[in-house]
């Protein structure tokens, strides 16, 4: 290079030492001021870590913080013994990401994926190509082979993950169908109870979505990793223990059913109450409806059992008895004069449908006079009467853990009119749940003593920790030991040859109750309708069940309590007791019972049995099988259960004896 | 002067070299700073490289390989005869020119609006990366040939000027590399200096280096926009100010010790250059302000520990070299760090080490061989 520029011209060549000290010199002050200046931006640095100004937080928490509402696994809803009344399952749905999908990729993808989804091509193609969206669902709850037709429609189109995935969404399922529905209730889409137990502990099942914080990158993807399971875990909604006996609740409602079919009615109610512990071991309803698919008609949704309050009419009549007996004025020895079947209070006439003239107080009870009923009323005195009858739980809620509850009427003592007095004795002027007469007649069961209806005992988060324990509560002695004996005496004469309901009797047993028609009141005037209902008990001697069936206008045959809603009683009370294991008492066994042995074992088969096979689940035919013990057997398995239709099983797929992993879709269609 | 007497007060023989003049604290903080930029290569692009090629580690293991031939080259210059090296570099000077010359020609590979890039095999070599340190050695060859006559503006400086700088710049200005012309522009100006340049030329020379600054910005408009941004980056945070603003929210999410290793979310597609313009920003995310004055520090003091080999150096050329690679370093981290943290219009400069870029590395870690050998030669008896 030297040689390249011109010749040197020799005024000023320094000496190599002057060079040299001068560029050591040089040399530092170049290296000195690289050091300042990158010293300052290492500070400068430093600082914009430590102490951001709020400019860059804020875009900071615009920019990188994501929100996701977690929808929470709901929590199960289990009877008595553990078996599932309602439970969620995951079902897929396929998610496609439209910026996340090229151009020229639409019409292939849309092509392809017709085939797989059975939609029509255009369609498909103007939602994958649709603008400024990040999230269309093509298909919803898809076929589990869906799912992996999808997976092999994205590798063959190239497509990333965050393009085209299938998404598990939370559906609710209530294996029972339409078991229990008026209790459970059902879920809205937005994922929240909106009736029954649904609605009442949504709290506690839906687990309260839970909102993250979590970084998401340029996409909106989340950085941090899946929050699957653990957060999900975390956000589980509850389980909720029920004192429902699905096997009694199966009777009633069957029994129920029967009433339908006999008599025809509006609806009809009833409730089996376990006398020592107030819990509701039944509660229904007919009408009744499928939460699974609640469908838009509110009436057959309609929880009459708790939600009605209607005159009780003569069933009221017991509690009369024993307000009476309690407070020492009469024993159902006691003569009382029937006025043969027509009595004037005042102005006001009360008549008997069946004259009596000079009677006992209990046979007061067993024909149901009404102005055998009234004198009593009248002999205890407003004031005490409607004290009795509050005791007794009329006119306040119970406090049920269900919406909706009514509280019903009894005139105040203050403002009673003596011939007011003297309806409510039998049950009119009053109004009053199904629900509180079975707590009512539980309490003249459990020895005088009200319990307050419990309907969940329990209610627990996911790792099985208790949130919530309800035992058994006392809410007030009614009336004491001797004077429930001796009311339920009087009951018991009711279902003795003579009394008005031998049709609640059940063989085996002696049975305490007391019928009732009333007439229907509409717009305040009493039309041709009635309520056919019959209040009991069983057995009379050491009572376990409380069991209340009211038939709301029968319109089919008669409409008399004893005949409408004692056969449903004595149903209900026999297959009861039997599945409890009540001993019955031989020498009462004056007949033989039919077959309802075999109907009792029908209510369950053999529970699914699955055997691993060393790499999963050998899956046993499900053909027939109802809904309940597919989930209830293959529930636990981890198997992805895809459940369509309901009812009885009539499809698989995989078919019987295939080996499925926990995680892989089994599809079950029901009809 | 102050800052000569600051300097050799911080500049103590605190730690010598052996005595052959192997300078273990540099061959220690070179190989520290590929390390450490190997870590935060990977961490700050495993996810797009996984995302774009499938393989997390597509940078990572191109910056082994960068580092690889880096090493190979750096050996190679510590074991050659001195003389040799010095023969040598006419001729490189001349290759690199036509490399950068190729670079425009149908063999060049453009990236991102600007063809800086040749095409060799699986990777692009990046020629404006190798003239950088060429031209340093080529400056000072050219100066040290010039000793004790830099009085002579006419026949020395003005020269050195157009036939050492004129011709890279030039190539520069049609690959549009705005950020190299400066490197070089201020390269001569240190060399210069150093080798003895009177103070009212380089008065002068600074004037009007400011006034072709001052056009550059006036003839391009994105470089207007930027410089605005850099005044104010808040005013457009979609736009010109985006990727500033991104990188100080990436280290104000850092703090003082940062969220981890892989864990920054500034890569996440919010840093348009997470792993190599912007790599200090990811840095200060997952390793905090502590990761942050890490790796500002070991800049620090690689620049020092060489312009303390500049010191020592046996001959002017030595000296020259030594002094221009620290500037070399000293500079380019300066810009890259000071755009990050805001002090300086953006501009697309690596970090030495630390950013990813298979041929920056490759000359960065002979660039650091080079000034080992000048340390090594400091101490061989002058034959």
């Amino acid at each position: 290079m030297s040689r390249l520029h011109l010749p040197p011209i020799p005024l000023a060549v320094e000496s190599p030492e002057v060079v040299r000290s001068r560029s050591k010199g040089r040399t530092r002050i170049v290296g000195g001021l690289l050091l300042a200046v990158l010293g300052l931006i290492c500070v400068r640095g430093a600082q914009l870590c430590i102490a951001p100004s709020d400019r860059t937080i804020r875009e900071a928490n615009v920019r990188r913080w994501g929100q996701v509402t977690l929808q929470a696994r709901r929590g199960q809803v289990l009877d008595r013994n553990g078996r599932q009344l309602a439970t969620s399952v995951d079902t897929p749905n396929i998610i496609v990401d439209p910026q996340m999908v090229p151009p020229d990729a639409i019409q292939p993808l849309s092509e392809a994926l017709s085939t797989v989804l059975g939609r029509p091509e255009d369609e498909l193609r103007s939602e994958i190509g649709r603008k400024g969206s990040r999230y269309v669902r093509l298909a919803q709850r898809v076929h589990p082979r869906t799912v992996v037709d999808v997976e092999r429609v994205r590798k063959s189109t190239n497509l990333p993950k965050p393009a085209l995935y299938v998404e598990r969404a939370s559906r609710r399922y209530y294996p029972e169908e339409t078991l229990l529905s008026h209790v459970l209730g059902f879920i809205s889409a937005d994922g929240h109870g909106r009736a029954g137990i649904e609605f009442s502990l949504d709290e506690y099942l839906s687990g309260g979505t839970i909102l993250f914080q979590r970084r998401h990158d340029l996409r909106g993807l989340a950085v941090d990793g899946p929050l699957g399971d653990t957060a999900r875990q975390r956000a589980a909604g509850m389980t909720v223990h029920t004192t429902i006996d699905r096997r009694i609740q199966r009777i009633t409602e069957r029994a129920l059913e029967g009433v339908l079919l006999r008599s025809d009615p509006v609806s009809a109610s009833a409730v089996v109450v376990d006398v020592e512990t107030g819990d509701i071991l039944a509660l229904a309803n007919v009408p009744t409806f499928n939460p699974n698919a609640p469908g838009s008609d509110p009436a057959p949704r309609r929880n009459h059992a708790v939600q009605d309050a209607i005159e009780p009419g003569s069933v009221f009549k017991p509690f009369t008895a024993a307000a009476a007996v309690e407070e020492g004025l009469v024993t159902g020895a006691s003569p009382i004069d029937c006025e043969g079947g027509t009595w004037y209070l005042g102005r006001s006439r009360i008549r008997d449908d069946h004259p009596h003239g000079m009677v006992t107080v209990s046979d007061v009870v067993k024909y149901s006079s009404n102005i055998g009923a009234a004198k009593l009323a009248l002999q205890v005195g407003a004031e005490g009467f409607i004290d009795y009858m509050h005791a007794f739980g009329f006119g306040e809620r119970t406090g049920i853990a269900l919406p909706g509850e009514r509280r019903g009427t009894v005139r105040s003592a203050d403002t009673i009119r003596p011939i007011e007095l003297a309806t409510t004795s039998y049950g009119q002027g009053v109004t009053s749940t199904v629900l509180q007469l079975a707590m009512a007649t539980a309490a003249l069961a459990n020895e005088g003593v009200r319990m307050k209806p419990r309907l969940v005992t329990r209610v627990e988060d996911a790792h099985g920790v208790p949130e919530y324990v309800q035992g058994p509560e006392e809410v007030v002695r009614v009336i004491s030991p001797e004077t429930a004996r001796e009311v339920t005496e009087m009951m018991v004469t009711v279902t003795e040859p003579g009394g008005t309901a031998t049709r609640a009797r059940v063989p085996g047993f002696r049975v305490a109750g007391k019928t009732g028609t009333a007439e229907k009141a509409e717009n305040g005037r009493y039309g041709a309708g009635r309520i056919g209902s019959f209040i009991g008990f069983l057995p009379a001697d050491d009572p376990v069940l409380a069991v209340v069936v009211s038939v709301d206008e029968p319109r089919k045959g008669s409409r008399y309590g004893g005949i409408v809603a004692a056969p449903a009683f004595a149903e209900i009370g026999e297959e009861a007791l039997r599945y409890l294991g009540v001993e019955p008492d031989p020498e009462l066994l004056d007949e033989v019972t039919e077959s309802s042995e075999e109907e009792v074992e029908r209510v369950d088969n053999e529970p699914i049995r699955l055997a691993w096979a060393r790499e999963g689940w050998e899956i046993p035919d499900l053909g027939g099988r109802p809904l309940r013990e597919v989930v209830a057997g293959l529930g636990p398995s981890g198997i992805q259960l895809d459940i369509r239709g309901s009812g009885h099983v009539v499809g698989q797929d995989p078919p019987a004896g295939a080996v499925v992993a926990p995680g892989q879709p089994l599809l079950v269609t029901l009809k | 002067m102050s800052i000569t007497e600051l300097t050799a007060a911080l500049g103590v023989q605190t730690s010598e070299p052996d005595e052959n003049g192997w300078d273990w604290w540099l061959f220690g903080a070179t190989c520290i700073l590929c390390g450490f930029g190997l870590l935060m290569i990977y961490s700050a692009s495993y996810a797009g490289a996984d995302r774009t090629y499938g393989d997390p580690s597509h940078y990572f293991t191109r910056q082994v390989i960068g580092i690889g031939i880096g090493v190979v080259a750096a050996t190679l210059v510590l074991v050659v005869p001195w003389r040799w090296l010095r023969r040598a570099v006419l001729p490189t000077h001349i290759a690199t020119l036509i490399l950068l010359g190729a670079v425009l020609s149908p063999l060049g590979h453009s990236a991102k609006g600007a063809s800086r890039w040749l095409a060799l095999g699986p990777m692009n070599f990046q020629p404006s990366e190798l003239a950088k340190l060429v031209f340093v050695i080529s400056m000072a060859h050219f100066l040290a040939c010039n000793e004790g006559r830099l009085k002579d503006v006419v026949g020395v400086v003005l020269p050195a000027l157009v036939l050492q700088l004129a011709p890279f710049v030039g190539l520069m200005y049609f690959q549009k590399d705005f950020g190299t012309t400066v490197i070089l522009a201020g390269l001569s100006g240190v060399l210069l200096f150093v080798a003895g340049l009177q103070k009212r030329w380089l008065v002068g020379g600074a004037a009007v280096a400011l006034v072709g600054l001052a056009a550059m910005v006036v003839g391009e408009e994105y470089r207007q926009r930027r410089l605005i941004s850099f005044l104010d980056p808040f005013a457009d945070i979609e736009g010109t100010g985006y990727q500033i603003i991104q990188g100080w929210i990436a280290l104000a999410t850092g703090g003082p010790t940062g969220t981890g290793i892989t864990s920054g979310v500034a890569q996440r597609g919010f840093l348009p250059e997470p792993h190599t313009d912007f790599i200090s920003a990811v840095i200060g995310e997952e390793l905090g302000a502590v990761g942050w004055c890490c790796a500002a520090g070991l800049q620090m003091f690689l620049v020092w520990r060489i312009v303390l080999v500049s010191g020592r150096a046996r001959d002017l050329f030595g000296g020259l070299v030594a002094v221009g690679i620290a500037t070399l370093f000293g500079a380019q981290a300066i810009i890259n760090l000071g755009v990050v943290a805001g002090l300086m219009p953006a501009k697309g400069l690596v970090l030495p080490f630390l950013s990813y870029g298979a041929s920056a590395v490759i000359v960065h870690v002979l660039a650091a061989g080079i000034v080992l050998r000048v340390g090594l030669e400091s101490r061989r008896e002058v034959s």
